[in-house]
Formats: C-alpha cells, sequence, structure tokens
C-alpha cells in the first residue's frame, strides 16, 4: 500500500504532513568512541634489542663456518678419490695414445717415404719438451 | 651384462668410474708407491712413452686390488658400487654402503 495508507496520521491534510520515519541515534546518543593514541612505553630496551639481534648474527655466521667446514670436507673427500684414481686411468690412456701413435708414425712414414731428407716420426717443435700432437688427426671420434 | 657391474663374467673387475671411485680409499693406501712413482716420472717428461713401464704397474696394482676386494667382500662392494653408480659417484648419498664395506674390507 501506499506510504500514505500506512504511515498516516488521523487529520491528515496532505501528504506533506506526514509524520517522518528516519534512521537516527537512539535517545540519549551513542556511547562515547576512543579515538586517541594508546602505544605502551614498555617492552624491550633498545640496548636489549641490538644485543638479541647481534647475538642471532654472531650464531648464524658461527654456525655458516661449522657448515663450510662440513662442505669443505666433503669436497676433500671428492678430490683425493680423485686423485688416487688419476693415475690408472692416465695409464691405460698413455697405453692407447702409444698405440695410436705408432700406427700414425707408420702411416706417416708410409705416405712421405717419396719425400727427400724428410726424418720420419716427431719432427714437432724445438724446445726439447714433449708435446702433445696438435691437430685433431689422432682423436676424429673426439673432434 | 648390467652397467654397475664390478667384475665381468670371467671375475676380472672392470674399472669404471663406480668402482674406482668405490674403492679410492683402497687405491690410496695399497697402492700409494706405484702411484707415486708414477706421478714422478709423469712430472719429469710427460712423454707417455718414457712411463709406460711405472704405469703399468699401476695398472696390475690397481686391477689386482679390485680383484682382491671383489674376492673378499663381494656383496658390500657390489653394493656400493652400485650405490655409486646409481649417485653417479656422490659419497655423501652412499654412507651406508660405505660404511658396511668399509666393515667388512678394512682400509688397513
Amino acid at each position: 500500500m501506499t506510504e500514505a495508507m500506512i504511515r498516516n496520521k488521523p487529520g491528515m491534510a496532505s501528504v506533506k504532513d506526514m509524520p517522518l520515519l528516519q534512521d537516527g541515534p537512539p535517545p540519549g546518543g551513542f556511547a562515547p568512541v576512543r579515538y586517541a593514541r594508546r602505544i605502551s612505553n614498555t617492552g624491550p630496551s633498545a640496548m636489549a634489542i641490538f644485543l638479541t639481534f647481534s647475538g642471532a648474527f654472531a650464531w648464524g655466521m658461527y654456525q655458516v663456518g661449522q657448515g663450510n667446514k662440513i662442505r669443505r670436507a666433503l669436497k676433500e673427500e671428492k678430490y683425493a678419490a680423485r686423485r688416487t684414481i688419476l693415475p690408472i686411468l692416465q695409464a691405460e690412456e698413455d697405453e692407447r695414445f702409444v698405440s695410436e701413435w705408432k700406427k700414425y708414425l707408420e702411416y706417416e712414414a708410409d705416405v712421405m717415404k717419396d719425400v727427400p731428407g724428410w726424418k720420419v716420426g716427431e719432427n714437432v717443435y724445438n724446445s726439447g719438451r714433449w708435446m702433445p700432437p696438435a691437430t685433431g688427426e689422432l682423436r676424429p671420434d673426439v673432434w | 651384462m648390467a652397467a654397475n657391474a664390478a667384475v665381468d663374467g670371467t671375475g676380472n673387475p672392470i674399472p669404471t668410474s663406480a668402482v674406482l671411485t668405490a674403492s679410492a680409499k683402497h687405491i690410496g693406501i695399497r697402492c700409494m708407491q706405484e702411484n707415486m712413482a708414477f706421478l714422478k716420472c709423469k712430472k719429469n717428461d710427460p712423454n707417455p712413452e718414457k712411463c709406460l713401464e711405472k704405469g703399468r704397474e699401476v695398472t696390475r696394482c690397481v686391477l689386482g686390488l679390485l680383484k682382491d676386494l671383489h674376492q673378499r667382500c663381494p656383496k658390500e662392494m657390489d653394493a656400493y658400487v652400485g650405490c655409486m653408480y646409481y649417485y653417479t659417484n656422490e659419497f655423501d648419498l652412499c654412507r651406508k654402503e660405505q660404511e658396511a664395506f668399509e666393515k667388512a674390507c678394512p682400509l688397513k
């Protein structure tokens, strides 16, 4: 039904005389609201906070050092194992290389047998030290 | 034959990386003389033809040691080598097998 039929007051002459229907505060008003700051001054002092922080930092760095010690020991173990098996691996590679090198020298002698004044075999550098062969011919599978 | 076998059909040890790293500590103790002699020879002259004899000593020592280890404690060595193969020669991941192996075949 229309507002006039709901809110009417007896003896109303026009709609403009209807009683008010508003949302408002309760009688006596609302309770007071606190909006002031209340930050307490209790708790640890600055020195206490600083010392706790320094202590935690020092303890953490100590743990880092201990961890590095452990990791270094692990790496040392790995390197020591590699050091012990290096000679046998090198010996096997030497055997393989020597047989390949002999075959290569024979091939060179065969190819250069008609060239006068060619000293077959090693005509490498003049320093007197042994240098590994520089071309990739001996290991075509690698290169 | 599986790739992580320590010996081939006739009982000869195969020096794969897993087998060598598994027995590295034993090699370091039992074949130290031959290793040092070979390395000194190499330091003098890097030519492979000059150090062939010492290299053969090293190979003989290491392969003999591997065979001896495998004969004395086959199961522990196989377990350790299998673990090394699985974890690609990472010592820290195979501590259990390492302890069992070193208890069965002590480092002396």
